[in-house]
């Protein structure tokens, strides 16, 4: 056992064996603590420590399934190159509201952090929360943040916004159906739009297209924000 | 052509295309990553058609729909930072919770006022 414990082929398939079970689990039970993206992890690490399995010997394993993080990030020029028509048509709103919203988000979420005493480490993991998980963990690397805390944090956003998001628009009186679906992607990338989706056609593919150009600009203007702290 | 062969091929372009930006963003210091430069150059050669859509398609479908997959390695990888995150805990889930509520009033306000401003009538229900 142990033997094969030490080779990729441990990592990969626990790591798909857990993904299968929690997206199947969470199809039953639709509970936000059950969502895949803690549930998952959650019940790995428990294996882990329960197996006394050292993280490496996952790890062997685990990076090559999340090497396929990067050609997934470019695969998301896919959706952008097709919204790229409906986002062409309000584009001024769109580019506005987004731009603003990848400030905030950055400037808010490091500024919040440091008020509570944060590391640095931890300063520069938060700061791409907003963004979508790929994109994050992109400028994460770049950072030099720690790209675990990254997950977490984007897995929390996303839940946030697509549990508490249209509550949060009706409280703050955002009623144009383009400004919430440009509201719910950026602040919480698919998470948030899995939700936008319901309140209706226009919110979820405004959200939808938010998600990527979110991940681009906040890439964009991190490095200048944060080399102004 | 086979779905098979497609995918495959159409990773290879993401695979390439990925490897170009990681190349461009090392080699010129930018602090943009490779990745999003990756996603910006296949959005260019989609838009100039020197890739078709269908060469990529379901390549780019297949791996989209399963990024949660993917990002499970490194959320486990939390137990190396373990100490960190406990220490700070609560700036991490305070600055995370609060700051994801004002991007979306932010972001809402603007989009509202911009859109308001061009059209009255783009005011829906």
């Amino acid at each position: 056992m142990q033997e094969v414990i030490n080779t990729p082929v441990f990592g990969v398939a626990i790591t798909i064996v857990g993904y299968t079970l929690a997206k199947e689990l969470y199809r039953r039970i639709p509970l936000f603590l059950f969502n895949p993206l803690l549930l998952a992890p959650a019940g790995i690490i428990l294996l882990l420590w329960a197996s006394r399995t050292p993280l490496e010997a996952y790890n062997q394993g685990g990076q090559i399934i999340s090497y396929f993080l990067g050609p997934a990030t470019v695969a998301l020029g896919v959706p952008l190159f097709r919204q790229l028509p409906l986002i062409r048509r309000q584009w001024r709103p769109i580019l506005a509201g987004i731009t603003a919203g990848s400030v905030v988000g950055v400037v808010s979420a490091v500024l919040i952090a440091r008020v509570l005493g944060a590391s640095t480490v931890t300063l520069l993991s938060v700061a791409a929360k907003s963004t979508t998980a790929p994109i994050a963990v992109g400028i994460t690397e770049k950072l030099g943040g720690a790209t675990a805390i990254t997950a977490f944090v984007v897995a929390v956003t996303g839940i946030l916004g697509g549990t508490l998001g249209p509550e949060v628009l009706r409280l703050a009186r955002v009623k144009n159906r383009v400004a919430r679906g440009i509201s719910i992607g950026t602040a919480s990338h698919a998470g948030g739009t899995s939700r936008a989706v319901q309140l209706g056609e226009v919110e979820g593919s405004m959200s939808g297209a938010a998600i990527v150009l979110t991940g681009t600009v906040t890439a964009l203007i991190i490095p200048l924000l944060l080399w102004v702290f | 052509m086979e779905l098979g062969v497609r995918v495959v091929q159409g990773i290879a372009y993401l695979v390439g295309l990925q490897f170009a930006g990681e190349f461009v963003s090392r080699q010129f210091h930018l602090p943009l990553p490779g990745n999003v430069i990756g996603l910006l150059f296949l959005v260019l050669a989609l838009s100039a058609g020197w890739i078709r859509l269908e060469a990529i398609e379901e390549a780019a479908d297949l791996l989209t729909s399963n990024l949660m997959l993917m990002l499970i390695p490194l959320s486990v990888g939390i137990i190396a930072v373990m100490e960190l995150v406990k220490k700070e805990a609560l700036s991490i889930i305070a600055s995370t919770v609060l700051s994801t509520f004002l991007v979306m009033v932010v972001t809402g306000k603007v989009v509202d006022w911009v859109a308001g401003k061009g059209e009255e009538d783009a005011r829906g229900n």
